[in-house]
């Protein structure tokens, strides 16, 4: 028993082709559309970034503020209730933190072994509370006894500071904020993500130190420890306008400058950022210049802790301001990556549909005269078989009708007139040109 | 317009081996039939033109009792 041969028809060949390279159109397409969903997923854990570090921000807020609100409960203003409200909003900082720490924690990598791969096992979202509920203890049994900050409490503040600003830098790698592409949101990112953490960081720790040298000190030129503090304050100062106020300055501008060449110009950027940018300005240099006086002025501990809190305010109003525009900027990033998205599937989808039609049509072409060509070779043999059998029977007949003859040759003339139309038709196919009726 | 026995004996012929072919063959036989049309194909017209057309269609019909068939019917017109 021979195998059958199952064979292919011209028609599926040329397809086959055809589909053949089609496909590198389907993994181009592929391709690109995986590099867009890339940068789609890129600028949406960057938002998931902007939303964590909201909720850090708010914690850095409240807590900031009550621990310059109980330096100007050691300059003799009353500042229970004060202390009480900052507390209760700390308190709902962390439970809004702990919220957000559920929903992207693992995206963000806040777990064990993603905190712990980066040596920051120490700022687990619970560990940094449990540090915050022992200091409102010890802040509480200090109001309840009348005293006022303690070395060892502001210790534990400028440690929980540190702690919240190292989360930030460990929402910064995992969101991947910290690897921004765009010049306009990157410049925005330094801003919210780097300098004004540390510049909130930096206003608190030279409030308290100002506070420490203006109220305490021997007063004795020569102190030793005295001239150590008051060196702190003006190299701290001077940090304070290079490090933070100029690198906020020029980063939000270059942002400003910058936002029309990503993705068009944001209507609310500059008109946002500036005026927040202006006050921070005023407070930060109304600071500078109570902690580093004009000489001949000394320093006083009332003036330093408003101007300290104006400039804590100024720069949180700042970065509330940044932030909601970092995350328009992201926003408009990712919906113009899906419209390219849509875009690349819709342009490769009609081209491959193009490539598909003319395939079809060229394979039609080809296929049809050929289709032709067999419809008549079959029967032709027929006819020539036919006429050959009916001629041999005439050629043994005594009296052979000539009749019968002439009709046997005009009918294999016209079915070859018709092959040779057929043919002509084929020729003008492979070589090209008027093809004419068959 | 060609006549109904035209049609007629066009649609016999073209039911055994194809109406392309039947046009190709009764057309050639037709000229056989001296002044006759399709338009004005009469009686008179088949059955002078009837021997040619059997002998015509019977090399487009290997099998012999439809070609007796098909002549029966070509017969039947006249």
């Amino acid at each position: 028993m021979s195998a059958r041969k199952t064979r292919v028809s011209i028609g599926s060949k040329l397809l086959l082709v055809a589909a053949s390279f089609s496909l590198p159109i389907v993994a181009l397409t592929y391709f690109v559309v995986q590099t867009i969903d890339t940068n789609i997923d890129f600028t949406l854990r960057e938002l998931s970034g902007t939303r964590y570090q909201r909720a850090i921000a708010g914690v850095l807020d409240g807590l900031t503020q009550q621990q310059l609100q109980l330096y100007s409960c050691g300059i003799g203003t009353s500042c229970g209730p004060a202390i009480a409200e900052t507390k209760a909003a700390v308190d709902s900082a962390f439970t809004q933190l702990a919220m957000i720490e559920a929903e992207l924690g693992v995206e963000l990598q806040f777990t064990d072994v993603g905190l712990a791969k980066r040596k920051r096992a120490h700022v687990k979202v619970s560990t940094v509370v449990g540090k915050w509920k022992r200091l409102a203890a010890s802040v509480m049994l200090v109001q309840q006894g009348g005293g006022g900050v303690t070395q060892e409490i502001s210790d534990q503040y400028e440690q929980l500071i540190v702690d919240l600003r190292t989360m930030t830098s460990h929402v910064g790698d995992t969101s991947n904020l910290i690897l921004d592409p765009d010049l306009d949101s990157y410049y925005l990112m330094d801003v919210t993500l780097l300098a004004l953490p540390q510049t909130q960081a930096r206003i608190a720790k030279l409030t308290r130190l100002g506070f420490t040298v203006a109220s305490g000190g021997s007063g004795d030129p020569a102190d030793r420890g005295d001239l150590d503090n008051r060196m702190k304050l003006i190299i701290g100062a001077a940090l304070m306008q290079e490090a933070d106020i100029d690198r906020i300055t020029s980063g939000s501008e270059t942002s400003i400058n910058e936002d029309e060449n990503f993705y068009g110009a944001s209507p609310t950027l500059a008109i946002s950022l500036r005026p927040a940018l202006t006050r921070y300005q005023k407070a930060a240099a109304d600071f500078i210049a109570q902690i580093a006086p004009a000489e001949g002025k000394g320093l006083n501990t009332s003036a330093i802790v408003t101007a300290g809190m104006a400039a804590r305010t100024a720069s949180f109003q700042m970065w509330n301001s940044a932030v909601r525009e970092l995350d328009d900027l992201l926003e408009v990033r990712a919906a113009s990556l899906r419209k390219s998205k849509f875009t690349a599937l819709a342009v490769s989808g009609v081209a491959l549909f193009i490539a598909c039609l003319l395939a079809l049509l060229a394979t039609r072409s080809i296929t049809g005269p050929l289709g032709l060509a067999v419809r008549l070779l079959e029967p032709g043999a027929d006819l020539l078989a036919a006429s050959a059998r009916r001629i041999s029977e005439l050629s043994h007949q005594p009296k052979a009708s000539m009749e019968e003859t002439a009709i046997i040759c005009e009918e294999l003339d016209a079915h070859a007139d018709d092959l040779r139309k057929v043919v002509q038709g084929l020729v003008a196919h492979v070589k090209g040109g008027a093809t004419g009726k068959a | 317009m060609p006549s109904a026995l035209y049609n007629k004996m066009l649609a016999i012929i073209g039911h055994s081996i194809g109406i392309e072919k039947a046009e190709g063959v009764v057309l050639r036989q037709l000229k056989r039939c001296e002044g006759a049309t399709p338009a004005t194909f009469s009686r008179a017209d088949l059955e002078r033109i009837l021997t040619y057309l059997i002998l015509a269609t019977a090399l487009y019909i290997p099998d012999k009792s439809k070609q007796a068939d098909l002549a029966a019917m070509l017969k039947g017109l006249t």
